[in-house]
């Protein structure tokens, strides 16, 4: 493979950026489905992708090819496109971007385990999904490594190689014409002893059971509530609610609320969140798609606002070293978040029932979505309980929470269990693997009922 | 050539294969807070090849032509393994049809000069529409496609699109447009004048007041609902593998006075093409007939355990997915609405939050909608925040009446259309 430092455009000819970045990207991924039974789906996948920017006369450039592409042309390319435009105020931090080569080794390569024994494992697990009124049942598996070789006009290069595993589970169950499905799923880091550290039969089981509730779950009430949600669900707040709205590109567009409002109160004061690339989570990276080394960072520190996230580029006005720069494959770099997470508080969870008194207890998400523009965001939680008088009651299904994420943040009670989990957050089209945590939160907010 | 040489494996080697070929151009242009951010030009291409061994079947895929040989051997070890019995077969040459609409030329010849033109205009716009520039994306795609199959059949293809997200601001409230077309006739004005238009109406949103449970949604938020909680069912390897909550339902009334028919060879149509991604001639299917749910969508692979023919709807997202189920251009119809029943008494949507999490399996959802209005009396006021629940199959049974605004949303061609049924906080 050529080295991207030979790319670099020397005295052979006068380069007409001010600054200029190559990314090389690679990726290679196995997924197996089984479905009722059954293999569905085997297929292999390989792709790599060049993206070079350009920055000339204060304007980018970007120009895209495959893995073979002609990296200088792609380069003369990207300036000569940048050269179209009137002068502009682009810029980028001149930062100490990494100098890393690293190759992220699972404990047990998947690599190393043939395919007929993959299929058995996971076989084996799908049956263990199969109950009475379960009418379908499903397990889909992968295995990838991505790699990245990065390099910018300083000349510094950097590579990581970074392997993800993971099972999802669903079932779907079926009684008198009504259908309900539920899924679990584990997403890591790492490679085959995603088998050994996860009892995925118990999980399956768990499944179904789920799936089989549901038939007799009834629909959530509406209106405004107090609400207790679980790890999975407070993650997904923390990230469509609050971390959407400190991505820097979307303040810089005038598209948060929480623009010009660093060192306001803006929640509880229990409130502490971060956003942290070196954890192990599924949004781990040791340096971001623009060469910056991962380095955790503070958002909201006692309910404070204290920090943006950014890229390069937004950091140049928002300040900070960037550290959140992301592109999918070769696609031009967005701003990003990695492993956003809200650090434990002092509420047990009883306590925050009892706290809650009447209301809703909502568990898992089936993912969300924002305006951070108006300050407003939509979840959706997998399945609840009614609260009455302080302790659990009905079960419900197919809530959803809106609302307005500055209120729902002023009334947030921070429980004690801190728990993470993984995602693929998408954003201009562009996905990104990332986690978000949390432990139980108490807040209030617009449940989606009758 | 590598081409040759995989073919000539594969030919050895598998039962049955199909290479498909994708290789394509992208330009873009990019603007932010009112300025222009970027230009983006870029080629790729990829190919994805399927083998079906004694019944199994292997998929694999690869962005480089250097690859395709071990794509090759990497799919047929696969199909070896694969113990589904899905393998059974490819579609055989066939006539297509001449779709018109689908290549235009002057798309191919759009220059990075011309978007920063197109940048520029979009700017201008924002700015005598008094609003500000948020976000803004143009894009301009040429795609070629080439498929072959062990049956002999070739089939070749180009097309193109442009499309535009404009998203402005106007005081306290945000909103978006976006639009897409096949040929070189998009009016860049235009959609930045419509975005302008709902953001100065959504400013000063308000709370919803009184009982209205009438609901007037966008094309735009037909598509977002349709697509995630009730194309799903139409799918045939849904309908088979019990995922569907129609499956049952074939020649029952789902939805008096509607009419869906998918419909691959719609002229200029967004997903219309002359044969789908594995082969089969593009047809048009009448899924539901006057409320009726007479068809399911099927490709070859579901057409053959479902007994009947594939009605040319298998689909790829790119070159490295597998092809699966899923509508083309949906063409909706229903009686249209007198000016009185359209316009009062409803909360007309223009776009969804959240439409991704709502649950195909039960059919129900619970969305938020964005740049709502309560029209009443014959006045349209905006309303901040409002949650929109319930099941679809409900809705179905409570749409009343479509106007004549058709546009096509992604998969969707439709007009505004009205419905009862939902349940509405806020």
């Amino acid at each position: 493979m050529v080295s991207l430092l030979e790319c670099h455009l020397h005295s052979d000819r006068m380069a007409k950026a001010e600054f200029y970045d190559i990314r090389r990207i690679h990726g290679k991924s196995l997924s197996i489905t089984i479905e009722n039974g059954k293999v569905e789906n085997f297929s292999y996948k390989t792709g790599g992708a060049i993206g070079v920017r350009a920055l000339v006369n204060g304007r980018w450039g970007y120009a895209r090819g495959n893995s073979e592409s002609d990296i200088k042309k792609l380069l003369q390319d990207a300036e000569s496109i940048a050269s179209i435009l009137e002068r502009g105020n682009g810029k980028i931090k001149e930062v100490k971007t990494a100098e890393t080569r690293i190759r992220v080794k699972p404990e047990e390569e998947p690599a190393d385990i043939d395919i007929e024994t993959k299929v058995k494992i996971l076989k084996d697990i799908e049956k263990t999904l199969k109950k009475d009124e379960i009418i379908n049942t499903r397990v889909i598996y992968f295995e990838n490594i991505r790699t990245l070789e990065y390099t910018d006009s300083s000349g510094i290069e950097s590579f990581y190689s970074l392997p993800r595993i993971g099972v999802i589970l669903s079932s779907i169950a079926k009684r008198s014409g009504l259908m309900q499905q539920y899924s679990k799923r584990r997403f890591e880091i790492g490679g085959f002893e995603i088998f050994k550290k996860n009892d995925f039969y118990r999980m399956a089981e768990e499944t179904s059971d789920i799936a089989l509730k549901l038939l007799d779950a009834s629909s959530p009430p509406g209106g405004k509530m107090k609400v207790v949600l679980d790890p999975g669900l407070a993650g997904v707040f923390v990230h469509e609610a609050l971390g959407h709205a400190v991505e820097g590109d979307l303040i810089l567009q005038g598209n948060s609320i929480l623009r010009g409002r660093k060192g306001e109160i803006i929640a509880s004061e229990e409130v502490n969140v971060f956003d942290d690339p070196g954890l192990r989570e599924y949004g781990f990276y040791p340096f971001d798609d623009e060469g910056v080394p991962s380095e955790k960072r503070g958002i909201i520190k006692d309910g404070t606002l204290v920090g943006y996230l950014n890229s390069r580029e937004t950091a140049v006005e928002l300040g900070g070293d960037g550290g959140n720069g992301r592109g999918e494959g070769s696609n031009p770099i967005l701003v990003r978040m990695s492993n956003t997470f809200m650090s434990e508080g002092d509420w047990r969870f009883e306590e925050l029932l009892e706290y809650v008194k009447n209301g809703i207890y909502l568990v898992g998400s089936r993912g969300g979505q924002t305006s951070p523009g108006d300050g407003v965001f939509q979840f959706h939680a997998e399945y609840g309980y009614i609260v009455k008088n302080g302790e659990l009651d009905n079960m419900v299904r197919d809530v959803s929470l809106s609302g307005l994420t500055l209120e729902l943040l002023k009334h947030i009670k921070v429980g004690k269990d801190l728990k993470f989990n993984p995602g693929i957050c998408g954003k201009n089209g562009q996905s990104v693997p990332v986690s978000d945590g949390a432990p139980h939160i108490a807040t209030i907010a617009l449940v989606g009922g009758a | 050539m590598m081409l040759d040489k995989v073919l000539g494996y594969l030919e050895k080697e598998a039962d049955d294969y199909e290479i498909y070929m994708e290789r394509g151009k992208k330009l873009e242009i990019t603007l932010e807070a009112g300025e222009i951010k970027h230009i983006s030009r870029g080629k790729m291409e990829g190919y994805g090849i399927r083998a079906i061994v004694n019944r199994g079947i292997g998929f694999s895929s690869s962005s480089s032509q250097n690859d395709l040989l071990s794509a090759g051997r990497m799919a047929v070890s696969l199909a070896k393994i694969d113990d589904s019995k899905n393998g059974v077969g490819f579609p055989v040459p066939s006539k297509y049809p001449d779709v018109k609409g689908i290549y235009d030329r002057k798309i191919e010849e759009i220059t990075p000069e011309d978007l920063h033109e197109y940048g520029r205009e979009i700017l201008l716009t924002c700015e005598e529409e008094g609003v500000e520039l948020l976000y803004c994306e143009v894009v301009s795609e040429i795609q070629d496609v080439k498929l072959i199959n062990s049956n002999g059949l070739v089939a070749e293809e180009r097309g193109t699109v442009i499309g535009v997200l404009v998203e402005v601001k106007y005081g306290d409230a945000t909103a978006y447009e976006f639009e897409s077309s096949r040929k070189k006739d998009i009016e860049f004005s235009t959609i930045t004048g419509k975005s302008a238009e709902i953001a100065r109406e959504s400013s000063g949103g308000g709370e919803i007041d009184g009982e209205i449970n009438d609901v007037i949604l966008s094309p735009h938020a037909v598509n977002s609902l349709f697509s995630n909680v009730l194309y799903p069912a139409f799918s045939g390897e849904a309908v088979i593998k019990g995922r569907s909550p129609l499956s049952d339902k074939l020649s029952e009334e789902i939805s008096p006075g509607l009419t869906l028919t998918d419909d691959g060879t719609y002229e200029r149509g967004l997903f219309s093409s002359s044969f789908d991604d594995e082969g089969t001639p593009e047809q048009k299917t009448p899924i539901i007939k006057n409320g009726i749910l007479e068809n399911f969508l099927y490709d070859f692979t579901y057409g053959m355990k479902a007994k009947t023919e594939s009605s040319g709807n298998s689909f790829r997202e790119n070159y490295s997915s597998q092809p699966y189920i899923k509508p083309t251009n949906v063409i909706v119809e229903h009686e249209d609405c007198t000016r009185d029943v359209f316009y009062d008494k409803a909360i007309y949507v223009h776009t969804f939050i959240g439409a991704h999490t709502a649950n195909a399996v039960s059919g129900d959802f619970s969305l938020e909608g964005r740049n709502a209005f309560i029209i009443r009396n014959g006045e349209r006021r905006p309303v901040k925040s409002v949650m929109l629940y319930g099941n679809i199959y409900e809705i179905l049974k409570r749409i009343e009446c479509s106007d004549r605004n058709i546009r096509q949303s992604e998969n969707t061609v439709t007009g505004n259309l009205r419905a009862g049924g939902f349940r509405i906080s806020g």
